[in-house]
């Protein structure tokens, strides 16, 4: 029961979070359940808009997981994803929630151990704040929001 | 005050223009800062260096930004986990290009709407010079509808 009331949603890019999350798989290595697995090309795809997202739709933390520094398959995403996890940090210290509920971890596709870590910590830190409380969804959204726990749903603006 | 070249150049066209009185080139610049979307092209265009693009956002931009816009939408997400209202400005990474206040000094501005033409939000309305300065060829190009 008490595993089942968090969740995390996690930003994985393709060549190498989501592969060493594959790699994981295959060793049949668990889990917390508490993750959701979300595949992105490349974590320079991640904007605050999906983060932030995430958080009002029910996730209780966020996590992009990319490349390691230097090692992104398009260059740079990782250190775009990077600046752009610490303005959502910036932005929710601000309006006073722990900065801690969106982080960025970085492991190459032959790191399953670090993935496997890394969703651990995440998973530690969400559990050791309290539920996020949220408002209801202004009518303009247009989302239901009572999907229940663990069933983040990221809906994107109109561009 | 630091003025470009063009701006001098601008400056010394108009009978009667000053610095401080921005009567200039003419067009009155109105701010619509809730469509603003932080590029800072009005910036990198200004020729007197009126705009200027900053390294602070001010969070209470994205709460205003209209429903159905991108700052809209994140404004929505925030508005939803907030605990109490934004303490103020957050200093932004350098890698976070677009999420910043673009700060404008009514001083230095020349009033030649470079921004407003330039502006891919229509945030920024040249409204023509008043009666004082002869039409400019600029000015009604200049004119932006909000």
């Amino acid at each position: 029961m008490a595993t089942q009331d968090r969740s995390v949603v996690a930003f994985c890019c393709r060549e190498c979070a989501y592969a060493a999350a594959d790699a994981t798989a295959n060793a049949r290595t668990s889990l917390p359940p508490t993750v959701r697995l979300i595949l992105m090309p490349c974590t320079g795809r991640v904007s605050p808009h999906h983060l932030l997202s995430a958080l009002a739709e029910g996730a209780d933390g966020v996590m992009v997981a990319g490349c390691l520094e230097g090692q992104c398959h398009y260059r740079e995403g990782n250190f775009n994803a990077i600046d752009r996890v610490k303005f959502v940090q910036r932005l929710l210290q601000s309006v006073g929630v722990e900065p801690d509920r969106a982080r960025m971890f970085t492991m190459s596709a032959g790191e399953p151990p670090k993935f496997v870590a890394a969703v651990k910590e995440m998973d530690r830190i969400v559990r050791s704040l309290p539920p996020l409380e949220r408002t209801a969804a202004s009518a303009a959204a247009g989302v239901t929001a009572a999907a229940g726990p663990g069933a983040p749903m990221i809906v994107m603006g109109a561009a | 005050m630091p003025l470009t070249n063009r701006g001098r150049e601008i400056l010394s066209r108009v009978p009667g223009g000053s610095l401080q009185r921005t009567t200039g080139v003419g067009c009155e610049i109105v701010r619509h800062e809730e469509l603003c979307v932080g590029c800072g092209k009005c910036a990198t265009n200004c020729p007197s260096g009126a705009s200027t693009r900053s390294d602070l956002f001010d969070v209470h931009q994205l709460l205003d930004a209209p429903a159905g816009s991108r700052r809209g939408a994140l404004g929505d997400a925030l508005r939803r986990v907030m605990k109490h209202e934004p303490d103020g400005p957050i200093e932004v990474p350098p890698r976070v290009t677009v999420l910043r206040t673009i700060s404008y000094d009514d001083e230095q501005c020349l009033g030649c709407g470079t921004c407003a033409r330039t502006c891919p939000a229509e945030a920024i309305e040249a409204r023509p010079p008043k009666a004082t300065a002869e039409p400019s060829a600029a000015a009604p190009r200049a004119e932006v509808g909000v």
